[in-house]
This record gives C-alpha cells, sequence and structure tokens, in this order.
C-alpha cells in the first residue's frame, strides 16, 4: 500500500506519493518571473530557500488557477533533476519546486499497482504528466508523473 | 599493502603531508636567511615533518616517496647536527627535492612514476661528501628484514637522561596477551606501570588479509624505556625474557645518533619487506594511541603545534550555513510574533535578546568557516621569489603584511594565478639587477611588499616593488607597435590610462620570451581573473621608484552589493559591477535628451548615443503610471519618449481636461540605469531606484534558466524574492544592436564636422571701408598685407596709370571705379587711404604689385554672411551682403590687381 497526498486542481482530484512531499504551505507572496514559460507561477522564500512554484492547471493545459482561500502550495521533497545554474552560487542547494494547488485533500492509502492507465480522452499535457488513475473513495484520483513533471522544458 | 589501507586513509595521509610540505616550505627559507642562528625549532620542525611524511610512505609502501624524503631526512638531520652548513647550493637541492614530494602527493597511486633519481642522487651526494651514510640498511638482518624505529632523538636522549634503559620487546597478540586473560588495554596499562612506550608497531606485514588478522597471532613490538634491568623488565612487562632485550645505546649516550635502529626478530610471515613505522597513519596502532594518552601527548607535543585545525568537508559547511539562514529567518519571525507578548511575560524581551545575540554570532561563525586567510596564497611567493632571484642573479627581499585577512575560499583559490604573474613581473621586470640598483643610489637587495587589508567592505591587496618602475613612452611605444592603440589615440592617453595598457590582451614588455615572462599572457589574466571576481585591478608606478598593483576584492562571491530598482509592482537586482553610472533626466528634458534612431530610444549623454531599453518592455510588464491627479496606478499606453503623444492621446487629454500634462510632470522624470556588457554600455529606464543592497546571490531553478535576462535570484531582508537582472542577457533580450549605433554615431560625428566646417567657411574676418560716399566694401583680412595713409597730393600720374612712392619705390594704384560699377572717389579729399592685398606666394618683405585707393576705413570685424551674386559683377567682386546694416560688397583685392594688370610677374 503506498499513501497518497491528495489535491484539487479544478474539478479534478490529484495524488502524489507521500513520499515525494516534503510540505504544504499556504504562502502566495510569489514573485512572478517575467518572459518565464506560463507554467511557472513565480519564486517564493521557503526559510532562507528559493521554492519555483508551477502552477499545475497550466502545466496540464488549461487556464491559470486564481488563489483562493482554499489554495495551497505542495512544497515537493525531490528539486527538478535540471542542470544547476553554474558559476557563483554556494553549491549543495537544491532547486526546489512547489505546486500551486486549488484545494488539499486528505493523504489516502492506495495500491499503486492497481492503477489503470489514464483515459484516452486527455490533453497531449494532461497525457505527458498523468500517470494513471486510481478508484478510491473519494473518487477518481489522477496520479501524476513527478518525473517528467520536474523535468524543465 | 595499499591494498589493505583504505583509499580514505591515504587520503588523509596525502592532505597531512601536504600540510606538513607547506610549513616546511617557509621554515627551509627561514633557515637559509637566518644560516647558523636560526631556531634549533625550525630545523626541528621541518625535520619532523619530513619524518611524519617519510612514515607514511613506508606505511603506505609509496616507495619513491619513502625515499626521498629518508635522504632529505637525512641532509636535515645532518643541518641539525650542525655537521652540514646551510648553503644555497644544499638548499637548492632541498627544495628540488621538496618540489618532487609535492609531485609525488599530487597523484599519490602514480607517486612511484616521478623521477626523483636526480635529486636523490644529490642529496646522497651531499650526504656522502659528508662521509656519513644515514640510509643505510643495518646489517645482520635475517632473511633481509628489517625493521626501523624512527624515533626523534630528543626522546631517546631525554630517556637516556632519566637514566632508563631501552628495550625492544615483543608481545605476541594471542600468546602474550589473549591466552594470558589480558585485553589489549591491560597489557599496555600494566607497561606503562613500569615504565614509557616510546613507539610500537604491530607487524601489519603478516596480515595476509583483513579478515583473517584477529585469528593470527601478531606480534606487537614496543620500544620501551623503563629503569628497571631486562630481566626485571621482561617481568615486569610479563613477558618471557627472550622477547626482551636491551638495546646497545652506547651511540645514542653519545649524544649524536639520532635514531635508535634496533634490530628486530624476523616476524612470522615470510614475505616481508622494510618498513618503516609512523604512529599516526595506522589503524591498529590508533588502538594503542588511545590507550597511551601521555605517550600520544608527549608525541603531538613534537609535533607542529601551532596549527590547531580541523578538516570539514565543504558540503557539510555549506550545509550548516543554509541552516543558519534559515535559523535567522526563524528567530526574525519568533521576534515578530511574540513583541505584543513583551509586557506580558516577565523576562521574554531579555531571552529574546539573548536569542537573538547567540543566532547572528553563530551565523558569523559558521560564515566564517568558508573563510581562508590570503596567508595561504602569501606564503608561496617566498618561495618563488627565492628561486626567482637565484635564477636572475637578483637580491630580492619579500615583506608579508595582513597574511592573517581572510576572504572565501574560492576567492582565495582563484588569486593564486592573479598573483603569481604580478610577483613575477615584479621579479623578473621591476627589481633591477644588484649592479644597477647600487648605479642607482639604491640598495643592492630589491624588495617586494604583499599587503593585504579591509577597507570599506572589500578587500585590497596591493604588490609593491621598489625597481624601475613602468617606463610609459615605452608602453606606449610597445603598445602602438603592436597595434593595440593607434597613434590618434596614443597622442589622447593620459599617463594613467598609458600605464594601464599592461593590462591589454597580448601586451609584454619584455624584449624577449624568457622562461619567467614575456608571453605577453601575464597582465591581462591579472585582470580578467580579478574581474572574474567582482573585483578590480590598478596600477600606479613612478619612473625609478617602484610600482604599486592594487586589487580589490569582494569579501565573498556569494554576497554581492546590488542596486534595487522597482517596475511598477516589480523590484530587480542589479549587481553593482555592472552598473556604470545612474542618469536621471528630468521630464522637461525629454525632448531634448532622447530620440530615435532607427526605431530604437537612445540617449544623448557627453556626445555619446546611449542605447537605452526600457526594463518594463524587454521583460513584458505592463508599465503603470500613477495618474498625477488621483494618484491611482494607470496602465501607461505610451509607446515611444521620443515622440509620445499621438493625436488619439491628445483628444482624450482634452476630454479628460488634464491640467497638467504628463510629458512635463516631475513623476515623468526618467531614472536611467547605465550598464556595462563587455565594452558597450546601455541604458535601462526604470520607474524607481531603491537602496543598494548586499545581497546573497541564489541560483535560478532549472526551469527559469531559459530566461536569459537573470543570473539569479535572491531574498531581501523582508523576506521578498526578486530577480537579479544579467545585464548581457538583458541587452540580447532588448535586442540592442550596438554596433548600428556606432555607425551612427559616426555619421553624426563626420555631419557635425562638416557643418562645424561649413560655418567656418561662412565667417571671415574682414576690413570694412568706404570708397565714395556711402558705398561700402569689405575685403577678407588674410587678403591684406597692409593698410596706408597717403596724401592725395602725392600721388603721380605716369601714362594713365598713377603711381605712389611707397618705401622708396613706385607703387600702383588701382581705383575702384575703373573696374566695377560704382562712383569715383570724391574729388576734394585731401587724405586717402591704401589697401595693399596680399598675394599668396609673397611673404612681407617682397615689393606689394599695387594698392587699393580707397576714402576711409570703417571697421575691422569677424562678420557670419552668405554672399549673394551682384547685379553688375566684375572682376574682383565676390558679392555682396548686409554688414551692419548697409549692403557692402566682397572684393577679392588679388583679382582686382589681376584685372589692373598689376600681376603680370606674378599670375
Amino acid at each position: 500500500m503506498s499513501q497518497f497526498a491528495t489535491f484539487r486542481v479544478g474539478e479534478r482530484l490529484f495524488g502524489l506519493d507521500i513520499l515525494g512531499v516534503r510540505e504544504i504551505i499556504r504562502d502566495f507572496n510569489i514573485t512572478p518571473v517575467p518572459r518565464s514559460e506560463p507554467h511557472i507561477r513565480g519564486l517564493i522564500n521557503l526559510r532562507g530557500q528559493i521554492v519555483t512554484i508551477l502552477d499545475l492547471a497550466v502545466r496540464l493545459g488549461h487556464e491559470p488557477l486564481p488563489v483562493k482561500d482554499s489554495s495551497h502550495i505542495v512544497i515537493l521533497k525531490h528539486g527538478a533533476n535540471a542542470l544547476q545554474s553554474s558559476g557563483r552560487n554556494q553549491g549543495g542547494t537544491q532547486d526546489l519546486m512547489g505546486l500551486l494547488v486549488d484545494a488539499i485533500g486528505d493523504v489516502v492509502e492506495a495500491e499503486a499497482t492497481l492503477a489503470d492507465a489514464p483515459p484516452a480522452n486527455l490533453t497531449d499535457a494532461e497525457e505527458r504528466f498523468l500517470s494513471g488513475v486510481l478508484k478510491t473513495e473519494q473518487g477518481l484520483l489522477v496520479l501524476l508523473n513527478l518525473q517528467e513533471l520536474l523535468s524543465s522544458g | 599493502m595499499s591494498s589493505f589501507a583504505d583509499e580514505s586513509i591515504i587520503a588523509d595521509f596525502v592532505a597531512e603531508s601536504r600540510e606538513h610540505l607547506s610549513t616546511i616550505e617557509p621554515d627551509l627559507l627561514r633557515m637559509e636567511q637566518e644560516g647558523a642562528k636560526v631556531n634549533s625549532e625550525v630545523i626541528n620542525r621541518v625535520f619532523r615533518a619530513i619524518h611524519s611524511i617519510k612514515g607514511g610512505a613506508g606505511f603506505f609502501a609509496f616507495e619513491a616517496l619513502k625515499k626521498l624524503s629518508h635522504a632529505m631526512e637525512g641532509v636535515l638531520m645532518q643541518v641539525r647536527d650542525g655537521k652540514l652548513k646551510v648553503a644555497a647550493a644544499v638548499m637548492d637541492v632541498v627544495f628540488a627535492s621538496l618540489d618532487r614530494l609535492k609531485a609525488m602527493l599530487d597523484d599519490i597511486e602514480a607517486s612511484d612514476n616521478v623521477p626523483y633519481a636526480k635529486e636523490l642522487a644529490s642529496l646522497e651526494a651531499i650526504l656522502s661528501g659528508q662521509g656519513v651514510v644515514i640510509g643505510e640498511t643495518v646489517k645482520g638482518h635475517e632473511k633481509g628484514t628489517q625493521r626501523d624505529f624512527d624515533l626523534d632523538a630528543e626522546i631517546v636522549r631525554s630517556a637516556l637522561r632519566k637514566g632508563m634503559h631501552i628495550f625492544r620487546a615483543i608481545a605476541y597478540l594471542h600468546r602474550d596477551i589473549r591466552d594470558k586473560g589480558f585485553t589489549p588495554l591491560a597489557f599496555l596499562n600494566n607497561a606503562l606501570s613500569v615504565g614509557t612506550c616510546l613507539d610500537a608497531f604491530i607487524d601489519i606485514e603478516a596480515i595476509a588479509d583483513l579478515e583473517h588478522c584477529l585469528e593470527q597471532d601478531l606480534p606487537v613490538t614496543l620500544l620501551f624505556a623503563t629503569v628497571l634491568e631486562p630481566d626485571l623488565a621482561a617481568l615486569g612487562l610479563k613477558l618471557p625474557v627472550a622477547q626482551v632485550k636491551a638495546l646497545e645505546l652506547d651511540a645514542l649516550r653519545e649524544e649524536v645518533k639520532a635514531k635508535a635502529k634496533p634490530k628486530v626478530e624476523p616476524s612470522p610471515a615470510p614475505e616481508v619487506v622494510p618498513v618503516i613505522v609512523q604512529p599516526e597513519p595506522e589503524p591498529e596502532e590508533d588502538v594503542l594511541a588511545e590507550v597511551l594518552p601521555e605517550e600520544k601527548a608527549s608525541r603531538e607535543v613534537a609535533k607542529d603545534s601551532g596549527n590547531e585545525t580541523l578538516r570539514v568537508r565543504v558540503d557539510l559547511l555549506t550545509n550548516l550555513m543554509n541552516l543558519a539562514g534559515e535559523l535567522v529567518l526563524g528567530r526574525n519571525q519568533l521576534v515578530r510574533a511574540i513583541t505584543d507578548y513583551h509586557h506580558e511575560i516577565p523576562g521574554l524581551g531579555a531571552i529574546l535578546q539573548n536569542v537573538n545575540q547567540v543566532t547572528t554570532e553563530m551565523q558569523e561563525g559558521i560564515m566564517q568557516t568558508r573563510m581562508q586567510p590570503i596567508g595561504t596564497v602569501f606564503s608561496r611567493f617566498p618561495r618563488i621569489i627565492r628561486d626567482m632571484s637565484r635564477q636572475l642573479e637578483k637580491q630580492i627581499e619579500v615583506h608579508i603584511e595582513g597574511a592573517e585577512v581572510e576572504l572565501d575560499k574560492s576567492i582565495v583559490e582563484m588569486l593564486v594565478d592573479p598573483l603569481t604573474h604580478i610577483i613575477r613581473n615584479c621579479a623578473d621586470h621591476a627589481i633591477e639587477s644588484p649592479a644597477e640598483r647600487v648605479k642607482v643610489k639604491k640598495d643592492a637587495t630589491g624588495t617586494i611588499h604583499l599587503h593585504a587589508f579591509h577597507e570599506g567592505g572589500q578587500i585590497n591587496i596591493t604588490v609593491h616593488d621598489d625597481g624601475r618602475g613602468i617606463n610609459a613612452k615605452k608602453v606606449l611605444a610597445k603598445a602602438v607597435a603592436k597595434g593595440l592603440v593607434t597613434k590618434a589615440q596614443a597622442a589622447e592617453m593620459t599617463e594613467r590610462e598609458i600605464v594601464h595598457l599592461v593590462f591589454a590582451p597580448g601586451f609584454s614588455m619584455a624584449e624577449q620570451v624568457s622562461e619567467i615572462s614575456g608571453r605577453g599572457v601575464g597582465m591581462d589574466v591579472v585582470r580578467t581573473n580579478v574581474e572574474q571576481l567582482g573585483g578590480h585591478v590598478e596600477v600606479e608606478t613612478e619612473l625609478g621608484m617602484g610600482t604599486t598593483v592594487r586589487l580589490r576584492l569582494p569579501l565573498t562571491l556569494a554576497i554581492i552589493p546590488s542596486m534595487i530598482v522597482g517596475v511598477s509592482d516589480h523590484r530587480f537586482a542589479i549587481p553593482q559591477v555592472n552598473v556604470v553610472e545612474f542618469v536621471w533626466v528630468k521630464a522637461s528634458e525629454v525632448s531634448q535628451r532622447i530620440e530615435q534612431v532607427q526605431g530604437a530610444l537612445v540617449l544623448r549623454l557627453r556626445d555619446k548615443l546611449l542605447p537605452l531599453v526600457r526594463l518594463a518592455d524587454v521583460l513584458g510588464i505592463q508599465r503603470v503610471f500613477l495618474d498625477p491627479e488621483s494618484g491611482e496606478p494607470k496602465v501607461d499606453r505610451r509607446e515611444t519618449l521620443a515622440d509620445r503623444r499621438t493625436e488619439e492621446d491628445k483628444a482624450l487629454q482634452e476630454v479628460a481636461g488634464r491640467g497638467q500634462d504628463r510629458r512635463t510632470d516631475w513623476r515623468s522624470d526618467h531614472n536611467i540605469i547605465v550598464l556595462r556588457v563587455g565594452k558597450n554600455h546601455y541604458g535601462v529606464i526604470v520607474d524607481e531606484l531603491y537602496d543598494i543592497e548586499e545581497i546573497v546571490v541564489k541560483p535560478l531553478s532549472g526551469f527559469i534558466q531559459g530566461t536569459k535576462c537573470f543570473s539569479g535570484a535572491t531574498i531581501l531582508g523582508d523576506g521578498r524574492v526578486i530577480m537579479i537582472l544579467d545585464g548581457g542577457g538583458l541587452a540580447t533580450a532588448a535586442n540592442l544592436h550596438f554596433t548600428d549605433l556606432q555607425v551612427e554615431e559616426k555619421r553624426r560625428a563626420e555631419e557635425e564636422k562638416l557643418n562645424a566646417a561649413l560655418k567656418a567657411s561662412r565667417r571671415r574676418s574682414v576690413i570694412l571701408f568706404e570708397a565714395a560716399l556711402g558705398e561700402r566694401f569689405a575685403v577678407p583680412q588674410d587678403h591684406v598685407l597692409r593698410l596706408e595713409r597717403i596724401l592725395k597730393s602725392k600721388i603721380e600720374l605716369i601714362g594713365d596709370r598713377e603711381y605712389i612712392e611707397y618705401r622708396g619705390e613706385g607703387l600702383p594704384l588701382v581705383r575702384l571705379d575703373q573696374h566695377m560699377q560704382v562712383r569715383p572717389l570724391q574729388a576734394e579729399l585731401g587724405e586717402l587711404f591704401l589697401v595693399i592685398p596680399k598675394i599668396p606666394g609673397q611673404n612681407s618683405t617682397t615689393r606689394p604689385s599695387g594698392g587699393i585707393l580707397i576714402s576711409e576705413i570703417l571697421d575691422a570685424l569677424d562678420v557670419e554672411v552668405e554672399l549673394k551674386p551682384v547685379a553688375f559683377s566684375g572682376p574682383g567682386l565676390l558679392g555682396s551682403a548686409v554688414v551692419q546694416e548697409h549692403l557692402t560688397l566682397f572684393l577679392d583685392p588679388v583679382a582686382l590687381l589681376k584685372a589692373a594688370g598689376l600681376m603680370g610677374d606674378v599670375a
């Protein structure tokens, strides 16, 4: 059995293996990054470390999410596997990522191996970032392909 | 052997040996300088350091390292014992050997491949020259095996002084310790109760492999000092008498032999090779060392005690530094959260203050762990200078000041090359030969002064020499010859600029390429490296007196002073090193100073065209402006600055009835930051300028690296994340074409020149005169040789031409009315004037060709006129113009003389 942290983006319930989640915060002092890709929501200061925030909705090919009372940021444990910027950094600092989501759900226990393939009627972006669908008591849980999500580009 | 030794132990050994080498070098230099007067502690320190290296090398079976260090030790021993004088020749060999040791340590696994035969032979020659061969094998070993106890003679001597006997005792781990119910610790404690253990080793040669080492009955050999007699000693040690042997110490008693070389019984393992055992790197012996605190301590004292350092992994420090950063932020939040309860909880203020202070100090302390003293770089220079001065046959002294000044580790590392270049330049070029120096009444010994100090949050490093200084003329000649500057540029350069040409790529003053310098890469590299570090380099020189090279560097790379700027509600940091200047263009001056060239905005700044970019536009941020009336932010729709109002805007403005024009409102003033990108400069228009802050650069996430406008991000003091602008990336993103502008600039300069020339052509100095009453004429002053006053009565008529006696000769006269349609001179005048034209090609001494009769001279003045053709044009008439509100005819007097037929001989 695996545990999944669940959250809502739009109508959908998404799940991430809880081992991949570092923490969940509510800090929306997001500094936008001009000229970056649209799914980059911006940067936040997480206790002295800079975290890049992804807008999951945009990444999946939808409209940007407005920040609501229920909004949260899911900080991921593993940094982006992109190259660290060279040059004058102190080295060793992790490239932290966070996902802006609409609402946080419960932690759900489920057998990951039981996941079905994602439905066929997906957009290209969805097809790339979704790894499967689990039927749970809360309804259909869409599993995210973390690795693909963290690969830049 | 080395397969047994864990790689990390070898790494430790190498690191330790390097440390030893770094202490050896300055000590050797001191020995050489002070000669016989040198403190014996210095020699001992060198000796011990080499000895430790030798020990480790032996333990890990690095043959080459061992042999060479052994020979060095031999030579040093002779020096210590006063048998060998510290001559330069000897030191050359020692230094050369030291370099070989360094090379071996650089790649320890391949250390046997480092050629060292020459050095070894030289060392041995020195040794044999004294008739003493130290490295000789003790004879009479069974099966050719040998065990050397390597001991500091001082320890042995002190033991002997106390009347102790020295024994070599062998204890077998099983037979003598385990089987008798001892633990090794108990055994040693017992041994220590009867005497002193000077040294010990386990015969690790006998160990086949790690797994089986405990099953084997390993012999532990002790060098043991006690006042007891041999039989009693064996009893005391609880060992069979046969395993305890007194050493023949007569030689030692005579206080000359530095080493005890006891013969040791062969070990059970047949395939052993000679090993010299040192305590530190041996794992088994660590156990022993731990239970022998006193012994270890005594050995530690013998080692260099001044260097209490610990090797720590850099990533560990980095991690600590990050944690400290988090702690500081946590503290800030805590303080903010509980300020309100200050009065409710007694003593809270004091606690907070305490936490506050400790946190700050801790953070500072951790930051300091990355700092290294500049001395680690400086310390290599005495040696370099020593070698160079011998090679160049100069006398050079090095003075070091401020070696304790600390810099970020990475900066220290990157300073090695630039400083080495500078120092070598000093020794090679700047410092004269002793003969030369004496000739100019300087001390025969030149000095190079290295000085590091803090100033204004930066580190300053100066390298001063008292050599010949830089000859600006020669530098300039060289630079021109090499095509680094044109002759025209050269003429305009200040002395300071000329001296700084030494930093130009490809510049070299050396007449010949020598082994040391003259390849023309040196100072260029210095500047590049220093600038890469965010630093700055300058040179000052006084001919004949010396040169000072001054480096200014930031304390750390991670923290850079930056200017914080704002565009709408975004903020950005611009590293100060990129900022050239800040220009403020008042709204009312915009039209004069900002214009468009080929669709691009440019600012006229001191006769240069500076390309401008609007930060908001480059970054795609919607511009806003504060409405002058309501103070509310509104979207700025203006497209250009130079020609900003479209018709639509104007109409809107009228409809809105705005009293004030935004174009002249102070809120429309432009803040322009001039940035440097390589050789080019450009201006960035921003809305706001905030402070200059010291920012900690954080790398950009891989997700946003595609955005070339930023070089990183940072967290401001208020916790806000902002981006750091990259000057080069911004210019690229804005599509700035510096070359286009250069062309435009050139075109303008030429136009300007042309205009000036044109203006100059219109401008003339003229002499204004009257002929007939009221008829005004002008002749260019440079066409006039003289003006003379004559009496009409003196005019003589010969044929139909009038003459006057002028300087003893007859000067033909011309009347204007004879050649053009003007009235004749008034007949009643008794006094007339002569305009004597200057004929081109004639000088003032030649006889004038003729004179033009006029009635009065009015003025000599500068006029700026455009001549208009005259209806009745005639010879010598240039045209007419209005001067002083009168129509004036401009004459060409030379042409007039020609027309009068007076120029026959000149033509």
